[in-house]
Formats: structure tokens, sequence, C-alpha cells
């Protein structure tokens, strides 16, 4: 089960490297998800694979009974399944906001702010979005 | 001492509320205080010539070994009367010079925070507090030369004053905890009673070359002279306290604090006399054709702290002239500051040829600087005679000629510079120069004060005398034999070298008008320029120049290049460094895969039916054209991740799984309605580099994976928890008690990062919504 589990992890990660490296915003965001669940994948084999023995204290004993999965890592999984549906969350409503404002998904068209000596295109005149009047176009600030 | 450390510290923090009420009343304040602290300094004269050391001490770092801790001895005495005394007066000037200034709250910090740290310095006994009050000096000077910030050059001018004293403050740091960690002690006193290392290892040969290094920065030896005549864009109060008077000699009070450790180093003395007299001739020469008043004198003081350099240089014999120069130079030097200061309140000129006839015109303020002018040309009976006669008795009588020369030529060059300072008195009035309102008792007191100091210390010479012997006494690390100090020493070789010299500077000042335009083509009266002509082009100020613009030019480069706007560059850059540091740290890690593998899972049907729908359903979200179908993939992907984890023993992950991944799909379905279509937009040569390193990645992290089982580490935190959770936490689900209980703090962490996502998304969200009505 570990050499499949590992086959997994790295199909999760690979996967999501070759999202996140497209130039579409939309696939970043599809990336974000797989490489947080490879994330939380990676750290949950790492405390051993141990099937069926959650780590509960049965009602007749006061400790658990090993063996039993390792308590540990779920717990930061746990927390890192929330955290990373907040990221998404607001990566999506950033990709959201960005598209409006800028009418564009390609992350390349996205370098202005990042250029040197540049003061960004979009500073100066909002580009008005395909088929978004004339009146959002101030959305961008 | 403590207590004066921070009552001046109190009132720099204090001053830009006291100031702000007190206006122009506050200088008289700080008068007050650093005054008050010049009297108890000068009480503790006797104590100190006696030889009782005065010693305070706080733990500051103890697991170090560095204290909070202060010792006055005959040195660092001096340097604090110095410092204290002519800061009461400077405090004094600054209420006439900086009259109704709108910023003045600011620069009374900056002034009282100098004059705090300077003080600082000087007490220091513990080399890293040394250090901390040597670096806040330069960050005060940098505050105090730019407090003109509207104009370009004071800026750029503070800037190159910062970066020169800090980046030989650094040199120091390295070279002061080298010598530190080789003598085995942090403390000043008992590196100095220790004595040095006969004979001195390499690692105290690069400690002294390094601190060298930092004193010739701070100190403005050549070739690092050339920050100080550009601080000369400081207002001429803070030029006449830190730029000639205090700060200046931080390095040289350095020097003269370790001369006992390092003094008795074979390239002591080869290198200090070299870097003394370099530095005394460049500043003199440079100094005579200057026509503006302040670069004029800021060059005289390069070549007087060059002077000092020497003298020290000297060893032993050069002790006594030493500690009589320094004494004199600050007199002087701070007087013929703030008595130009002075005369460029008045006028508004400041500029050699643009003055004349104050003789007439302003007799207090002619007499004021007259007087200054004594003491500088050295002239008896004045304390600038006594310490100019102990230097040529020293230099006549054992100096080789070789040395000896180009010392008299430095006197020449600042004994020019004293007489040059009569010209605005005596010379033929230009027309047209007005007289302005002034606030005389404030401009006036200190160089009159400075003045009669100077040509008193002349005739009471017997504190002078101890004074002296404590400042023999700290810097010889040992007590000396009665000092001799005398006004008058009859008609010797001294005499009439002194008098040689006073005669050529004399002739010298009066052909001054000839020497100013030689030194305008040779483009040294001006600052240096951006396309420096004539001598400029030699100057090692260059070698600042170039260095600053090739810092920008690897900024720029650098910043081009890792900071291009790709996301996917700084994807890559991350995503590859990942790589390289794992197989790093696995390769070094020294673990071996252990013989017999440890027993492996065995593989189940269901888990590997589940193991394949995430495979598959993570390259169906690759492969997908239509952003339905990538959403209905990762939907499976999550539901399928949620029974591995039930069925792996964690039915809290499987549960809020199956919710996180609703939400998810909800959310996606909802949003992808209003988001781009799911384009292709990549080249084919591009998607394959990218599957390639995309394949690379997933290697690595499987392999990684695989790994991880191997080298399991056998003592692990969660046995801890699963025995405590039902006696500590009276819990039966360790998961759940691990994040409400043992690591509650974190899940507060959290929901905090939750709350600000919902916070982001609302104002993202909110945006669009304003613009809308």
């Amino acid at each position: 089960m570990e050499f499949l589990f590992a086959i997994m992890i790295g199909t999760l990660y690979g996967c999501s490297l070759y999202l996140l490296l497209r130039r579409s915003i939309v696939k970043l965001a599809i990336g974000l998800i797989l490489l947080g669940n490879g994330a939380n994948l990676l750290i949950f084999s790492a405390g051993g694979l141990v099937r069926g023995r959650p780590p509960l204290v049965p009602e007749d004993a006061t400790s658990v009974p090993a063996p039993y999965a390792d308590p540990l890592p779920q717990a930061l999984i746990l927390t890192a399944i929330v955290i990373s549906f907040g990221v998404l969350v607001f990566a999506v409503a950033l990709i959201y906001r960005t598209y409006r404002a800028l009418a564009t998904d390609d992350l390349d068209d996205l370098t202005a702010t990042d250029r040197l000596g540049e003061v960004p295109e979009a500073a100066h005149q909002p580009v008005v979005p395909v088929g978004v009047s004339a009146s959002n176009s101030q959305d961008g600030r | 001492m403590g207590v004066s450390l921070a009552l001046l510290g109190l009132l720099a923090f204090a001053a830009p509320w006291l100031a702000a009420r007190l206006q122009q009343r506050f200088g008289y304040l700080a008068a007050l205080v650093s005054g008050g602290t010049f009297v108890w300094f000068a009480l503790q004269l006797p104590h100190v010539v006696g030889g009782a050391e005065r010693l305070e001490e706080l733990p500051w770092l103890p697991t170090l070994g560095t204290t909070l801790s202060l010792r006055l001895d005959g040195l660092s005495l001096t340097f604090a009367l110095l410092i204290t005394g002519i800061g009461a007066l400077v405090a004094l000037y600054v209420v006439g010079y900086l009259e109704n200034h709108p910023r003045l709250p600011r620069f009374w910090t900056s002034l009282l925070l100098f004059e705090t740290t300077m003080l600082g310095l000087v007490l220091a006994d513990d080399i890293v507090l040394l250090f901390v009050f040597w670096e806040l000096t330069s960050v005060s000077s940098f505050f105090l030369i730019g407090f003109a910030d509207e104009r370009p050059r004071a800026r750029a001018n503070a800037q190159q004053a910062l970066i020169v004293t800090v980046a030989g403050g650094l040199a120091l740091l390295v070279g002061l905890l080298l010598l530190a960690q080789q003598q085995g002690s942090f403390r000043l006193r008992e590196l100095v009673t220790m004595g040095s290392l006969q004979p001195p290892e390499t690692l105290i040969t690069v400690a002294f070359l390094l601190i060298l290094l930092g004193a010739a920065t701070k100190s403005a030896q050549f070739p690092f002279h050339f920050w100080l005549p550009n601080a000369m864009e400081a207002p001429t109060p803070v030029s006449a306290y830190l730029h000639s008077a205090t700060m200046v000699k931080a390095g040289i009070y350095l020097l003269a604090r370790l001369h006992p450790v390092l003094g008795s180093h074979p390239w002591w003395q080869p290198s200090l006399l070299t870097l003394g007299l370099l530095t005394a001739l460049t500043g003199a020469a440079l100094a005579i054709p200057q026509r503006d008043l302040k670069r004029l004198l800021a060059y005289s003081t390069v070549s007087a702290l060059g002077t000092l350099v020497f003298l020290l240089g000297l060893g032993d014999a050069g002790v006594k002239p030493f500690a009589l120069f320094l004494i004199a130079h600050a007199l002087y030097k701070g007087g013929a500051f703030l008595a130009a200061g002075a005369i460029e309140h008045v006028t508004e000129r400041r500029t050699l040829d643009a003055l004349g006839g104050l003789w007439r015109t302003a007799p207090v303020l002619a007499g004021a600087t007259g007087l200054v002018v004594l003491v500088a040309a050295g002239l008896p009976p004045t304390l600038g005679f006594v310490s100019k006669e102990a230097i040529l008795e020293l230099g006549v009588e054992t100096l080789s000629p070789l040395l000896l020369l180009p010392l008299l030529l430095a006197f020449v060059g600042q004994t020019t510079v004293a007489w040059l300072l009569l010209r605005p008195l005596l010379a033929r009035p230009p027309e047209s120069l007005h007289l302005h309102h002034a606030h005389w008792f404030s401009l006036l007191t200190g160089p009159m004060l400075l003045g009669l100091i100077a040509l008193g210390g002349g005739f009471a010479l017997d504190p002078l005398r101890s004074l002296i012997a404590a400042v023999i006494a700290s810097v010889q690390g040992a007590t000396p034999p009665p000092v001799k100090l005398t006004l008058w020493h009859g008609f010797t070789v001294a005499l009439g070298t002194s008098g040689f010299i006073l005669l050529s500077a004399g002739l010298i000042a009066a052909v001054w008008p000839r020497i100013a335009p030689v030194g305008d083509r040779l483009a040294i009266t001006e600052p240096l320029a951006e396309r420096p002509r004539g001598l400029g082009r030699l100057a090692p100020e260059r070698g600042y120049q170039s260095l600053m613009s090739m810092v920008l030019r690897f900024a720029d480069v650098q910043t081009r290049l890792l900071q291009n706007g790709y996301l996917r560059v700084y994807v890559t850059v991350i995503v590859a460094t990942a790589i390289l540091l794992i197989i790093v740290s696995v390769l070094r890690s020294g673990l071996t895969i252990p013989a017999p593998l440890p027993p492996l899972t065995i593989v189940d049907l269901l888990d590997a039916v589940l193991v394949l729908i995430i495979i598959v359903s993570s390259f169906v979200t690759v492969r997908a054209t239509e952003r339905l179908v990538a959403v209905a993939a990762l939907g499976a992907l999550g539901f399928s991740l949620a029974l591995l984890y039930a069925r792996y023993g964690a039915p809290d992950l499987a549960l809020t799984q199956v919710l996180v991944d609703t939400l998810t799909v909800v959310l996606l379905v909802f949003a992808f309605y209003r988001l781009p279509r799911y384009a292709q937009l990549s080249s084919t040569p591009a998607r394959i580099r990218d599957a390639v390193l995309a394949t690379a990645f997933g290697v690595v992290m499987g392999v990684f994976a695989l790994l991880v089982h191997f080298f399991r580490y056998p003592e692990r935190i969660s046995s801890y928890f699963a025995e405590q959770v039902y006696e500590a936490a009276h819990g039966r689900n360790v998961v759940n008690v691990i994040l409400v209980d043992f690591r509650a703090l974190d899940t507060l962490g959290e929901i905090t990062v939750l709350g600000l996502a919902a916070l982001g998304v609302a104002a993202l969200l909110a945006v669009g919504k304003g613009a809308r009505d």
C-alpha cells in the first residue's frame, strides 16, 4: 500500500505543478487544490499507514490501545484542509476581481506591477472588460 | 554615569513634545542638562586622577557574557568633558542658529540622541555595548547631515557618511569580537590589563586590521576622508559638534583605548604612522585652496585627525602631545566652526572671497573669531601653543626627517587655515555685504567661551596636567611619570620651528587669492561632480561612486531576473529549490534504508481502487478542456480521498474532507459561471517543458513519500497525546483533543486565518458593488 500511496502523492504533486505553471488563471486555482491534497496525503502517509484503528479511547479504557493511526498528522491535516479551503476561496475571489477589472485570464498579461521603472498601465486607465459596462470599469482600483 | 546617560537619552526622546511646547527655550534646557552633566564629570576629575576608576554595571545579556557596564577613567573622562561641555555650548548656539526653524523638535531629538550615544561610546566598558553606541552615533549623524532633506545633496551626503561609517562599523564589530574571543574577555578593562600576546596570533592581526578599518572610516582617515567635507551639508552646529569636536574622534578614541592591547603589535606603528601622515597631508593640501568656509575647516579637521592618529602611532612618547592636541583641537575647531556659522548666519555668505571688513562692522563677532584664530594658529599663551610645542618638541628631538617633514607640512596647512579665518575680518569689505539681525548671545557664547578656555588653559596648567596624566595612564596602561607641562620652554628648536610654521602659513594665507583659482582648475574646491574633471578624477570618492552605481546595477539586473512578473518563473524557482533541498538533505542525512524493509501494509483491493480513482481524476483535471469536467474530477478525487482517510483510521479527516469538498465543488460551480473559460494558452513546447518539470517534481515527491516510511523516527510525540488524552484532557478522541486542548492556540490561529480570508473575500467582492451603485 505504501508504494501505491507514494505513486498517488507523486501524481498529485506533479499534476498540481503542471497546473500551477499554466498561463490560465483558473487552472492556477485547480492546481492549488491538488497541491493541498497532495501535501495532506504526504503528511498523512508520513505518520504511517494503520488500517481501521482510529486514535479513539474505548469506553472501557483510559488510553488508546495500540496499534492506532497516528493522531498528530491527522490534527495537522485537519487544520490544513480548512486553511487551504480558505486560501482557495480567497484565490477564487481574487481571480474573479482580476478578471472583471483587467479582462484577461492570461497570467502572462499580469506582469505589469512587477516591472522595473514602469508604472502599471492599469493604475492609469482601467481596461474596460469584455461584456462589462463602462460604469464597472473602476472596479480595478 | 548611567544617570547622566539616562537623563540625556530621556531628554532626547522627550524633545518632540518638549521642544514643540517650549520652542526656543528648549535649547536652554538642553544646554542646562548637558552643562549639568559636564559639571558632574568635572567633579570626578580628582577621583580619576587619583587612580580610582568609576564602574557601573547592569546585567544585559548574561548568557552571552555582555553587560551594560560603564567605566570612567582618564581617557573617557576627557572625552566625556568635551562631549558634554561642547554639547552644552552647541545647544545654546542652536537657539540662535536655528531660530524659528519649523522642524526644530526633530533636530533636537537627533542631536541629543547623538550626545547620549557618543557619551555612551566613550564610557562603555563592554565591547558589544561600545559597538552599539558606535553605530548609533553613525545613525544620528545620518539624520543630522540629512536634516535639510529637501536638498538632494544633503540626502546623498548623509547616505554617503552612513554607508562609509557603517561599513567600517561592521569591520569593527568582527575585529572586536575576534579580539575578545582571542583574549577571552568582552570587558575593555580586562582586555587592557591583559596586554597583548607575544608574538601575536594571525587572528589578532586580522582583528587589528579590521578595527583599524573601522576607526579609519569613522575618523575620516585617507582614503575614507571624503565623507567628512561632504558632511558639511549639516547645519553648522552639527558640523562643529559631530564633525570636528566629537564624533569623528570616536575612531581615535578607540585606537587610544586599545593601545595597551594592540600597541605592541608589529603592524601598529607602521600602519598608524603611514595612515596618519597621509591623512594629515591630504587634508592640509586640500584645505588651503577651499573657498567655502566650512569645507576649509572640514579639510583642516581631516588633517588634524590624521595628526592625532600619527601621534598614537608613535607609541608611548606620543601620548602626551596626543592628549594635549586632542583637547586643544576640540576647543579651537569647535569654536572655529561656531564662529564660521555665526558669520554665515549674519551675512548669509560662506565663501571666503565674498566676506570682509567684519572687524569694523561686527566687532564682537570678529573678536570671538580672532580669539579662536589665536588658539588655532597656536600662538602663545594659548592651549594651542602648548599642544603644538609638545608635538614639535617630540618631533624635532626624536623623529627622522622622513616623518618630521610631512608633519611640519601638515602643520603649515592647518595653520594656514587658521590665518585664512582672519580674511572675513580683515579683508576689504566687498560691496553689498549686509549684516542681518542675529541672536548674538546664543551665537557668540560658544566660540567666545571655547576660545577663552583655550586661552586660559595656557595659564591654568595644573588641572590640565592631572587630566593629561590620567589620559596617559589609560592609554599606556600604566602609571606614567609626572607630566612635564610648561607654557614657556625658552628659545628652543621647537619654538623656532613653530615660528617658521606661523610665518610660512601667513605667507600662504596672504597669497591665497592666487591659490584658490588653482584649486578651482584642479576641481578640488567643489563637491565631486557626477563626471569629475581635474584632480577629481583621482579622488578616492570615485571608488565610492562606482561602488554605489555597481550596487544599483546589480540590484537592477537581479530584480529583472528574479522579479520578472511571470508567476510560472517564480513557481519554477521555488519548486526547483525545493527539489534540490530535498535531494541534498536526504543525501546528507546519512540515513540508510534498513536491510530488511520494515513491514509494509498489505494492498487492499478497495483501497487500490480508491487510489486509482484519485490518480485518474488528477490527470482528468489536467487534461480537461471544460471547466465542469475539471470540477467533477476534483469532486471525485476529494470524495475518494475522504474514503481513504476513513479507512486508515482518520474519521475526523474523512468528515472534514467531505464537508470541504462539497463546499469546494459548490463554490467552483457557482464561481466558474462568472470566471474565464478553461483556456489552453501555452504553446506546445512550453507544455512539454512544464510536463517534464512536473514529472520530475512528482517523482521526487513520490520517492520522498516512500523514503519517509523507511526512515520513520521511532520516538513520537503522538504516544504522549494518546496516553494523556483521557487522563489529562478528559477526551476520548485524540485528534479532537489535540485541536481544542493540547494545541488550542494553533486552532485559534487557524480561525484567525479563516476570518481574515473571509474579510478579504468580502472586501474583494464589495469593491465592485460600490462602483456599480
